[in-house]
């Protein structure tokens, strides 16, 4: 038996098929705009079980979910205007960088950064 | 198709406009395409006897350690010869799982430079007609001691004196900083500038980049559009030209910003040293520094 066996380079997706998805937003968000037209996306964060736990032990009968709130940039709020469950990411970074002018890897670098944001924090998927 | 130049630490080539920077370094560059890596490149000065042997063997050890599969010498394609032809070259192919590589092994007298090319076949993406146009195009050097550096959308020119000393490009700003013996040089470039200069104009947005600089600045036309120029030299009293002296900090400083409107882009060179500046020098980096 090979006890250091050799790592795999295969990493499952490639770039062409990572930019297929289309994003989804999550219908947990309201959005408010402000006057700049940037958007504001307020979205609950669940409390995670372990910290509800201690709150009880504490006396805290029961806790309210946590509302946090983003405010997008232009750019992100662009971006998540272009967010419908239809448009792929490839599509939205073509007409990220054709509204801008970019390069087209520096428009992919952006809007792929925001969209892991987002995914990070759950304000929406892939499908 | 679209191709683009790409001119990296000395070489320069053309490639489909279509494959982008994977990764790059000193001396080092990928191209990748929607499938994956497209072509790789690896470059370096030659100070000893350049054996291809050698290098082949070093490069089959790295390949096997890298990948696991071995690299063969291999005849280099007919076409592939006639676009080399003023290279001593080596051919190598190797084939993994799925995907697998055939390049050669360049050296070229004139400028001791030593060059690995390597095409990746990666399903069916690899036309026979890319390979011979990019080593057609291939250059490791030139002869009027410039150096052209093109990479995403900008190109500059500058003299080989200027060696890269750090590079930076993120989303929205590029960087380029190049060092000579006494004078360093930047080049920069920010988009879109249509955003950039929406509660700012140039000259706030240049005061960024110059901390604390005396001086209005001065406008002027450049190019297309509008451009802001700050100089500073070191006060012409006595006491001025001592303190410039015997200052570690550079006393002589030239910064050009210029707004392309076309391309919504703004462009940017900074000069600074210990010695004077000649004016005719800034000139002609800007007018060679361009976004495209």
């Amino acid at each position: 038996m090979r006890v250091f066996k050799r790592k795999s380079h295969d990493v499952g997706m490639t770039r062409a098929e990572a930019l297929k998805f289309a994003p989804v937003r999550s219908t947990r968000i309201q959005e408010s705009h402000l006057e700049s037209g940037e958007i504001i996306l307020s979205y609950p964060v669940d409390i995670k079980p372990w910290v509800d736990r201690i709150a009880k032990r504490f006396g805290v009968k029961e806790s309210k979910p946590i509302e946090k709130k983003l405010q997008l940039d232009e750019f992100g709020t662009v971006v998540w205007e272009q967010i419908n469950g239809e448009r792929s990411v490839r599509q939205i970074i073509q007409w990220f960088a054709k509204k801008y002018q970019l390069h087209t890897k520096e428009a992919e670098v952006s809007v792929t950064r925001f969209l892991r944001e987002l995914g990070k924090r759950g304000l929406i998927g892939l499908k | 198709m679209n191709w683009q130049e790409f001119a990296w630490y000395g070489i320069r080539f053309e490639a489909p406009a279509r494959w982008q920077v994977g990764r790059m370094g000193p001396r080092y560059l990928m191209l990748e395409d929607d499938a994956g890596p497209a072509l790789e490149l690896k470059w370096g000065e030659v100070k000893g006897r350049f054996s291809h042997q050698k290098q082949l063997r070093r490069l089959a050890a790295l390949q096997e350690k890298k990948i696991g599969e071995p690299v063969k010498a291999c005849p280099i394609p007919p076409q592939w010869q006639e676009a080399l032809g003023r290279y001593k070259a080596t051919g190598f192919s190797w084939q993994g799982e799925g995907i697998g590589g055939t390049g050669v092994l360049l050296y070229c007298p004139a400028c001791r430079t030593a060059t690995l090319i390597q095409f990746y076949r990666n399903g069916n993406r690899q036309s026979e007609k890319f390979p011979q146009r990019i080593l057609n195009s291939f250059r490791d050097h030139r002869k009027d001691n410039l150096v052209t550096w093109s990479l995403y959308d900008i190109k500059a020119t500058l003299p080989d004196d200027f060696k890269l000393k750090q590079y930076r490009f993120e989303a929205g700003e590029f960087e380029l900083a190049f060092a000579s013996k006494g004078q360093s040089l930047n080049l920069h470039r920010w988009g879109p500038a249509t955003t950039l200069l929406s509660e700012r104009d140039l000259i706030q947005f240049a005061r960024m980049l110059i901390p604390n600089p005396r001086g209005a600045g001065n406008p002027k036309n450049f190019g297309d559009g509008k451009a802001v120029e700050w100089r500073i030299d070191p006060p012409a009293t006595p006491w001025g030209q001592w303190w410039g002296r015997i200052n570690r900090r550079p006393t002589f400083q030239w910064l050009r910003l210029w707004h392309l409107p076309k391309r919504n882009r703004i462009l940017g060179v900074k000069i600074w040293g210990r010695s004077p500046i000649n004016p005719r020098f800034l000139d002609w980096v800007c007018e060679g520094y361009e976004s495209l």
